[in-house]
């Protein structure tokens, strides 16, 4: 996310703020405090897709949306999401993909190396889990998430 | 992110002089599913006991296509309303109550801060917080640098005498840290252009660490706290004596 650093209250030196002129979109991003490493976290677990899809999410999907009941995505289903993303270990070569939900919330799903399905809705208050291969489907408070996929998903 | 060593002095002055307070702006980012065009006016028929019509901001005249293709434009208030003391800013994400003119002290601030929210809340338009946070712009008519527990070094050397600039994010409690520090900045006053130094400091919370209408007014005075602590603890004490500190 870019920010704006300048303050209406006071302007910097000429010579620290404009540096060789240059019109065109830059390539380089200046992110919010705490953005680069979620950036890097999402890069790193999802690919390159999972990186496209939530910017797309977080872009086009804060508003109201589709036929008018859809929710605006949640920042704090967006939160929780990078909180389990912190500690999920995927298996080798899978790429799980992400979805946002009509109620705005983030899911999160991938199949294990046998093709069993798992899948995280991140909820605003609580999250819900299906996990195929052990049969379980269950909802978890957000405040115990973070142990929950400690248990189930981190080697 | 880390949290750096700050040495908060036992007691904080609760008035330094002059006043170095130059901006102060309590904001809260939020999503709704309402669209922007009634935003102004259901915020308005509550506030309109303090605070004047909506007044277009100049982003407003901007195309909403291209407002949304940029991103630095996504927490920008589209309009103002100008009140005694106090402004508060709306857009399609963000809400914010800043201080016009000299500044009244936490107390005020803080009781405005409560009166803005409980109308907010009947205005009932805010979905969910994305993020709180409080910003302290401070100038001073020096090089700060000299002045300050954080200065950029070269091999060791401070460096002074140059044009500088310092941002740094760090996490304080649960809070997030964002402080600017320029010595080569110019700030209008009543008395016209002065040129010296800033000290911006933005403490925010990210959403799943507060509920804006249950906790979020003890949320936004903890980041006060925290603010003055991170400005009067990297603050050398032979320069905050100069200052003129008070205490209760």
């Amino acid at each position: 996310m870019s920010v704006l650093v300048n303050s209406p209250s006071y302007e910097s030196s000429e010579n620290l703020v404009s540096g060789t002129g240059d019109f065109s979109p830059s390539r380089v991003t200046r992110f919010e405090p705490g953005e680069a490493a979620k950036e890097q976290l999402i890069l790193h677990k999802l690919g390159n897709n999972g990186w496209g899809r939530w910017q797309y999410f977080r872009q086009c999907f804060s508003g109201g949306w589709g036929e008018g009941k859809q929710k605006p995505l949640s920042p704090r289903s967006q939160d929780m999401f990078f909180r389990a993303l912190e500690l999920i270990d995927f298996p080798e070569g899978v790429t799980p993909s992400l979805f946002l939900t009509d109620e705005g919330f983030l899911e999160l799903a991938w199949r294990d190396t046998d093709g069993r399905a798992t899948q995280i809705e991140f909820g605003s208050k609580e999250s819900e889990i299906y996990i195929e291969s052990s049969g379980e489907e269950f909802t978890v408070p957000n405040e115990r998430l973070a142990e929950t996929i400690s248990r189930h998903f981190a080697r | 992110m880390n949290p750096i060593e700050i040495r908060v002095p036992e007691k904080l002055p609760t008035r330094i002089t002059p006043c170095p307070i130059v901006e102060a702006v309590l904001e809260v980012r939020f999503v709704t599913e309402r669209g922007w065009t009634v935003l102004p006016g259901l915020l308005h028929q509550h506030i309109r006991d303090r605070y004047r019509e909506p007044e277009d901001l100049p982003l407003a005249a901007m195309p909403e296509k291209f407002r949304e293709s940029q991103s630095q434009f996504t927490y920008q208030p589209l309009a103002s309303f100008a009140g005694e003391g106090f402004s508060v800013g709306l857009g399609p994400r963000v809400l914010s109550l800043a201080v016009t003119g000299e500044y009244p002290g936490w107390s005020v601030v803080n009781k405005e801060l409560d009166w803005l929210l409980a109308k907010v809340e009947a205005a009932n338009f805010i979905s969910e917080g994305e993020r709180i946070g409080i910003r302290y712009v401070d100038f001073f008519e020096c090089d700060l640098f000299p002045n300050l527990e954080i200065q950029p070094h070269c091999h060791g050397e401070p460096l002074t005498g140059f044009e500088t600039s310092l941002t740094i994010a760090f996490r304080r409690e649960r809070f997030t840290a964002r402080l600017i520090l320029h010595n080569s900045v110019s700030v209008k006053t009543d008395e016209g252009p002065r040129s010296g130094s800033v000290f911006d400091l933005d403490l925010s919370l990210a959403a799943s660490d507060f509920d804006l209408f249950e906790d979020g007014r003890n949320r936004f005075r903890e980041a006060h706290r925290l603010n003055k602590e991170i400005f009067f603890g990297l603050m050398k004490p032979e320069f905050l004596s100069t200052l003129s500190p008070t205490y209760d």
